[in-house]
């Protein structure tokens, strides 16, 4: 249900966030803010629906990038693994602890991209001069989805069966 | 094998989704894949929304605007006459110089290229990643767009056709890192390429000799020779002009015609014009 509900929501958020970059004449600075999702699904998820649910964003990521490569899913499945190792020793499912991570999803983001895109590719690479400002509007982001994920999680937690036997008395 | 896999089957499958889409990358590295029928679904179900959403944002702003122009409006009004008017004039000449053309080119027996009918598109959306620069139109393989096609407004290039679906089409920018125009410098004829520089929307001007004749705010146009675009179009201003110590070429930016922050209607051109003049 998760997987489901994640891709959704990954489309209809690049769909409104390739109409905010034209409204807010972005040059360089892109709202990552699909990278919310990779983060709630490494820290919020059960291992598989969140895996998928990663694989599913950044697939949805390449297809609306006009120039589908394969990166973009490597890229989210990448921060999906580090960021499920890391949130085994550092606290994710509280607000300051989501900005943190999705501050570092989208540090990490860039250095990926940039990265396989200098291996593979010759002549000018994009530059990383707008990261910063790209780091702060997507920790907004992530704020304000904050709500909606948390209700994603409970619906999650209520399809679950509970793992505690009940007794009767 | 099978009961390791089995036990571990979970890590099994994160491993393959990291190195399935990894490996697939490093195979076809930067060209890009063919759309599959799910890529075109997930594109079909989103243009519709794209276009609903950025026609009514683009509303919200007009009236905005609308309301932030009435305030100079007067003063607004008497600049446009005085415009109009040194329009109005150069107008004139510009007749007279078509009609001389007109005459010129019948003594040449000169044949105008045909011309197909040109697809005029809304910009619905800009791209989500930063990696290419590119803009996403409201008109498609449905409405005859082909992979290739350059893209213009009245202002001069916007790109070209990078990707075709159903009802829409992306065209990747003049300024983005994969882009390459064949230009000229309109005052001196001088030949030159325009490339994306991938820091922003202002491309770099390449292979211009040193020797030549170059300076600020010099226009560069298309000068036909990329098989993409038709000569003759602005491509912008040169704003930034270095001659190095050491080196054969001068180091220059563009600034480009078309304003991108400002991109509403874009018009496609049929490929048959990229082809210049006999």
């Amino acid at each position: 249900m998760n997987v489901v509900l994640i891709s959704l929501l990954t489309m209809i958020l690049l769909t409104l966030e390739s109409v905010l970059v034209k409204i807010f004449a972005f040059e360089f600075v892109r709202i990552d803010v699909v990278l919310c999702l990779v983060v709630f699904a490494a820290s919020r998820c059960s291992l598989v629906s969140g895996a998928v649910s990663a694989f599913l964003v950044g697939y949805l990521l390449d297809v609306f990038s006009g120039q589908p490569t394969w990166l973009e899913p490597a890229a989210t499945m990448l921060i999906f693994v580090a960021i499920r190792l890391s949130a085994q020793s550092i606290e994710a499912r509280n607000r300051p602890g989501f900005a943190l991570f999705v501050s570092g999803a989208t540090v990490l983001h860039a250095l990926i991209v940039s990265t396989f895109t200098w291996m593979t590719r010759t002549g000018p690479l994009p530059s990383l001069a707008y990261v910063p400002m790209q780091v702060l509007i997507t920790a907004l982001a992530g704020q304000l989805l904050w709500p909606m994920l948390g209700r994603i999680e409970s619906g999650e937690i209520k399809d679950k069966p509970s793992p505690i036997k009940r007794v009767d008395p | 094998v099978l009961a390791f896999l089995k036990r571990h089957r979970d890590i099994v499958l994160v491993v393959v989704l990291l190195v399935a889409p990894l490996g697939r990358y490093f195979i076809s590295g930067h060209r890009g894949r063919d759309l599959n029928p799910v890529d075109r679904l997930a594109l079909g179900l989103a243009s519709p929304l794209q276009s609903a959403l950025s026609s009514f944002f683009g509303q919200v702003q007009n009236g905005f605007e609308s309301y932030a122009a009435l305030r100079g409006a007067h003063e607004a009004k008497q600049l446009c006459q005085t415009s109009l008017s040194q329009a109005a004039a150069e107008l004139n000449s510009l007749r007279e110089a078509r009609a001389e053309n007109e005459r010129l080119k019948s003594i040449v027996a000169y044949v105008e290229p045909t011309i197909e009918q040109e697809i005029i598109a809304r910009v619905i959306g800009f791209n989500p990643t930063s990696l290419i620069q590119s803009v996403r139109i409201d008109r498609g393989e449905n409405h005859g767009v082909r992979v290739g096609m350059p893209v213009v407004t009245p202002e001069g290039v916007v790109g070209q056709v990078i990707r075709v679906v159903g009802s829409s089409s992306d065209v990747m920018l003049i300024s983005d890192a994969q882009s390459h125009a064949g230009a000229m410098v309109q005052r001196t004829r001088v030949r030159a390429t325009v490339s994306g520089s991938g820091a922003g929307w202002n491309p770099s001007v390449d292979l211009i000799k040193r020797e030549e004749d170059l300076q600020m705010s010099d226009v560069l146009i298309t000068a036909g020779t990329d098989g993409v675009f038709p000569a003759g179009l602005n491509l912008g201003k040169i704003i930034e002009v270095t001659r190095p110590n050491v080196g054969m070429f001068y180091l220059a930016k563009l600034k480009p015609g078309v304003d991108f922050h400002r991109l509403e209607e874009v018009i496609v051109l049929p490929m048959t014009l990229t082809q210049g003049p006999p």
